[in-house]
């Protein structure tokens, strides 16, 4: 059981205080598979870095009685100067593990990764998904109650991904997670409750169902109210040229970029809003058609303008990035 | 079957980690140069070469107590004493901030494995200078080691605090950075490095004197050479310097570690 008692978490800023948890109170029961959803900058990943005790509280208590993991992120916790192997071995040594123990450790993560020699290499050299490989690895490694893993596979191959798929089922027999992803479908294959963390407040859903209809409620309000823009910066004016765009295919809107999100977010973000409309067909394995689809239709729309305004097929057409009008007005 | 973690106490986490750091920073420090180790000794050699060419043939007759060489090596040693600290002080939680997710690791710590390596690095050279200068033949007391040591430690706690400060300071402003090196260069001249204090004019020694690194340069010479002539200097203003500037750079690092520990 993990249990937060009147947390406030605040970041400071050159413009000011920004909350990420506003006096919160909660428990989150054991064996509880719990999903962490929230747009962009909402403070996910610093939920997680507090319940993993990097990070304190400004106000407040965090108690638990369970072994709690250290976030799982793609960036988190190596030394790029220093080879993979090393990196494993100074975490053994920051735990006190006996050298018998490390060695298994080490071979544990070898063979897990599958890095091959490039385990030996500096973890700089890594790709993002190398890098996944190494964390996941790392944390498998240990036993603990509760795994924190912050958008861990959302970088991986396919190989990996399955991976990661049969160690979290093996995972739920002994312990479980607190996973924080943009994507809703592996949230809903790995999780039964949900946390939805939004402008400093968090509610939990014991069903992981309800949680997710309330985030894309609050997806959609936030684009009808702020288009054009990440729901997260409201204060951002509307300009006139996205508000029409915007209302033109709302759609399709383009992935929305914050300065905070993560490498395979944009990605994510996309398959949420793109496969919203079409939620009849598209509700789990619909996600991906219907990103298909919608590529389809803005290549199709685009070649109608292009055949429009110049009077014959453009090369860029073919692209779906090469629409200039719907390029994000945010950046 | 996943290895379970050990519990530890607190205390002896804190030591786990710490030196797990200076692991690290050792792997870090010494895989970076290609003859790796040689370098802490080749740096300051290499000052007293260029330093003893220049204003040996000058100052060195104004301190007949003792060779010019050492005399240099033993105020260049003092200074890394405090100035290294302080460099590495700047970035220490910068460098390592990806450690902070692994429970345990708190953001004090890579600063103590940073400044603890950097005291044990220059006590150990400075050592094996000690034992290869008796071994040329240069007569050096061993009587006030206690001294001397003082000298050092009382030295690297001014380092250390101004390097907790200078690192609060440089998450808040990046020129900091910039600025520290700067202010760093002309150490050599006002405390005493090149130059023995007693023979400076009376107007510029009281000024000279309000630097604390004057009275542990001049002092631990004077442990080494007994015949050294000091004039001015005692232990207890560098003490109070060293204890009130260190309070202060913990003060300020607790007081802002919410803000340090954020990115």
């Amino acid at each position: 059981m993990i249990q937060l008692q009147n947390v406030t978490k605040f970041y400071q800023t050159r413009k000011g205080l920004r909350y990420v948890l506003k006096n919160v109170s909660l428990v989150i029961p054991d064996r509880a598979n719990l999903a962490v959803l929230g747009p962009n900058g909402a403070g996910k990943s610093t939920f997680l870095r507090m319940i993993g005790g990097a990070e304190m509280p400004n106000s407040g208590k965090i108690t638990s009685n369970v072994s709690i993991s250290w976030p799982l992120g793609i960036s988190s916790g190596f030394q790029g100067s220093l080879s993979g192997r090393s990196n494993v071995l100074f975490v053994c040594r920051i735990n006190g593990l006996s050298l018998k123990w490390t060695r298994k450790v080490v071979e544990d993560v070898k063979t897990f990764a599958e890095l091959g020699d490039y385990f030996d290499m500096p973890v700089s050299s890594y790709s993002s998904g190398m890098r996944a490989r190494l964390s996941f690895g790392l944390s498998m490694a240990f036993t603990f109650d509760v795994y924190l893993i912050d958008e861990l596979t959302s970088v991986g191959d396919a190989n990996f991904r399955k991976k990661a798929v049969e160690a979290f089922k093996n995972l739920k027999e002994h312990a479980s997670l607190i996973y924080v992803s943009h994507s809703l479908n592996s949230l809903r294959e790995t999780c039964d409750s949900a946390l939805f963390l939004r402008d400093g407040n968090a509610t939990f859903y014991p069903d992981i169902e309800e949680g997710v209809a309330a985030y894309l409620k609050y997806c959609k309000q936030q684009l009808k109210q702020s288009p054009g823009h990440p729901p997260s910066a409201k204060k951002g004016r509307p300009r006139k040229l996205a508000a029409k765009i915007a209302t033109k295919d709302r759609k399709h809107s383009p992935p929305q970029k914050t300065p905070h999100s993560n490498p395979g977010e944009t990605e994510a973000n996309d398959d949420i809003i793109a496969g919203k409309p079409r939620k009849k067909s598209a509700h789990r394995v619909g996600a991906k058609l219907a990103k298909k689809a919608a590529r389809k239709h803005i290549r199709k729309t685009a070649r109608k303008a292009a055949k429009k305004a110049i009077g014959r097929q453009s090369q860029a057409s073919s692209k779906p990035n090469s629409l200039g009008t719907r390029e994000n007005p945010s950046l | 079957m996943p290895v379970r973690i050990p519990r530890t106490s607190p205390f002896s986490t804190q030591l786990l980690v710490i030196s797990a750091l200076i692991q690290r920073e050792i792997q870090t420090k010494f895989g970076a140069y290609q003859l790796g180790f040689i370098w802490f000794f080749i740096q300051p050699l290499l000052g007293v070469l260029v330093m003893g060419l220049l204003l040996g043939p000058f100052i060195g007759r104004s301190a007949p107590a003792m060779p010019y060489a050492f005399f240099l090596l033993n105020g260049f040693m003092l200074l890394n004493l405090f100035t290294a600290p302080m460099t590495a002080g700047m970035r220490a939680l910068q460098s390592n901030q990806g450690l902070l997710v692994f429970p345990g690791v708190r953001p004090l710590d890579p600063y103590i494995a940073r400044f603890v390596l950097e005291f044990v690095t220059t006590v150990f050279v400075f050592g094996i200078f000690c034992a290869i200068a008796m071994w040329m033949g240069i007569w050096i007391s061993l009587g006030q080691l206690d001294i001397l040591l003082y000298c050092f430690l009382l030295t690297w706690m001014m380092g250390c605090g101004l390097g907790l400060i200078f690192g609060v300071a440089a998450a808040y402003f990046k020129e900091v950075e910039q600025v520290v090196p700067v202010l760093q260069r002309p150490l050599m001249f006002i405390s005493c490095v090149i130059h023995p204090a007693y023979t400076l004019p009376f107007s510029a020694k009281v000024f000279m004197l309000k630097n604390p690194l004057v009275h542990t340069i001049e002092l631990s010479r004077h442990a080494l050479f007994p015949l050294y002539h000091l004039d001015g200097v005692n232990l207890l203003y560098p003490s109070m310097c060293a204890v009130s500037v260190l309070a202060a750079g913990l003060i300020l690092f607790r007081g802002h570690s919410h803000y340090l520990m954020q990115r």
